[in-house]
């Protein structure tokens, strides 16, 4: 484990072996058109 | 020393028709103009099990191996395998050794893939080389010296010293491989740059080899590196894209701040040094990898803990990226 620090800053423990943050898989973004779940009216009581 | 490259179709060929008949036809072609690709395997585990039949149907051990005085000290096998044309066929060679023995190469914590090129950069060239395929690679990691010993680190004829990358042992080089060559016309003060297609690699048995790849991406990094710098080095078809890669790394690692590791010992080239100087500077060596691999791990944890991108990791592979596009570009260019 390396310990890694920069003047200021609090260190950070660097495991022995990590993948490359660059060619991580990228989060799955959500649809763009998400589908809207329709709402029902509230019944106006008659008078 | 190793097996003759038709010995290894021959073998391979049991277990990956399709694959072999694919290698044997590309194993000479070279892609753009880069510089042929010799692989080392380095099994780092005491169980030699899944090499055993491979070994004995290439000739058995004293054939495969025993000519072979070269190895990581902690492998308890070197496989050395016969160079091919391009990255594109060192992987195939290498996912037809998978196949045929049945464990993963790339990405296996025991195996080392030592990725050999052609030409001895000087110094600050191996720097480049270095940095470029270690924060180039697809995983990050630390080393200890330990990792990168190998059985020719303090031989009293061809010392290496402990570093990421060495040069050859004075053993012979296949030298029948394109080299890409240019002459310059001038006309109505117009230069054009005229690409000569040579038959013979320009050098007679130097070699620069870089330890500890992993990957198929670590592989087709080095190629591209080691293609640029030992073309600007020697002045080939790929000189100018060569200093321009290595002046962009240079001020890339300015940028950061880490340029001055350029001048740490990064290859050493001087046999029959003092062992003393040899400790020191093995020494210098890591403290400068480990500064710069730290560096951009923290650099890269923080700039993540923020959501964000950026930094010298997406920096080089951007860099990277940018020159193997315009160098596949210049190639069909002309």
């Amino acid at each position: 484990m390396l310990v890694a620090h920069q003047p200021g800053s609090q260190p950070i423990k660097i495991p022995e072996a990590i993948p490359n943050p660059v060619f991580e898989p990228s989060r799955t973004p959500g649809p763009a058109n998400p589908v809207r779940t329709p709402t029902r009216e509230p019944v106006k009581e008659p008078a | 020393m190793y097996v003759p490259f038709n010995k290894f179709l021959e073998v391979l060929e049991v277990t990956c028709p399709g694959e072999i008949e694919e290698l044997a036809g590309s194993c000479l072609v070279v892609d753009h103009g880069c510089v042929p690709v010799g692989l080392k395997v380095q099994y780092i585990s005491s169980n030699q099990e899944p090499f055993v039949g491979l070994i004995e149907n290439l000739g058995g051990s004293a054939e495969v191996l025993m000519k072979n005085r070269y190895k990581n000290k902690r492998a308890s096998l070197c496989l050395v395998l016969p160079p091919v044309g391009s990255a594109r066929s060192a992987i195939l060679f290498l996912e037809c050794l998978e196949k045929y023995t049945g464990i993963p190469f790339f990405g296996n914590r025991d195996i080392q893939i030592q990725v050999c090129s052609p030409g001895r950069l000087g110094n600050r060239y191996a720097g480049i080389l270095t940095l470029g395929f270690y924060l180039g690679s697809d995983t990050l990691r630390t080393y200890e010296l330990g990792d990168l010993s190998t059985t020719f680190a303090f031989d009293p004829n061809v010392a290496r010293g402990i570093r990421m990358v060495i040069y050859d042992g004075g053993g012979a080089l296949v030298k029948e491989f394109e080299w890409w060559d240019f002459s310059t016309t001038s006309r109505f003060f117009k230069k054009t740059k005229h690409r000569i297609v040579r038959q013979q690699l320009p050098f007679a048995h130097e070699r620069t080899d870089v330890l500890a790849c992993s990957s198929r991406k670590d592989i087709e990094n080095v190629n591209l590196i080691a293609t640029l710098l030992v073309h600007a080095m020697m002045g080939g078809y790929w000189q100018e894209l060569g200093m321009d890669f290595a002046n962009d790394m240079t001020n890339l690692l300015s940028q950061h701040e880490l340029a001055g590791h350029l001048d740490a010992p990064w290859v050493h080239d001087d046999d029959g040094a003092d062992i003393r100087n040899l400790y020191l500077d093995n020494g210098r060596f890591i403290d400068a990898l480990r500064e710069v691999g730290a560096y951009a791990l923290d650099e890269a944890a923080r700039i993540g803990k923020r959501g964000g991108t950026g930094g010298i990791l997406y920096e080089v592979s951007d860099m990277l990226r940018k020159y193997r596009t315009e160098m596949v570009r210049q190639s069909y260019a002309h």
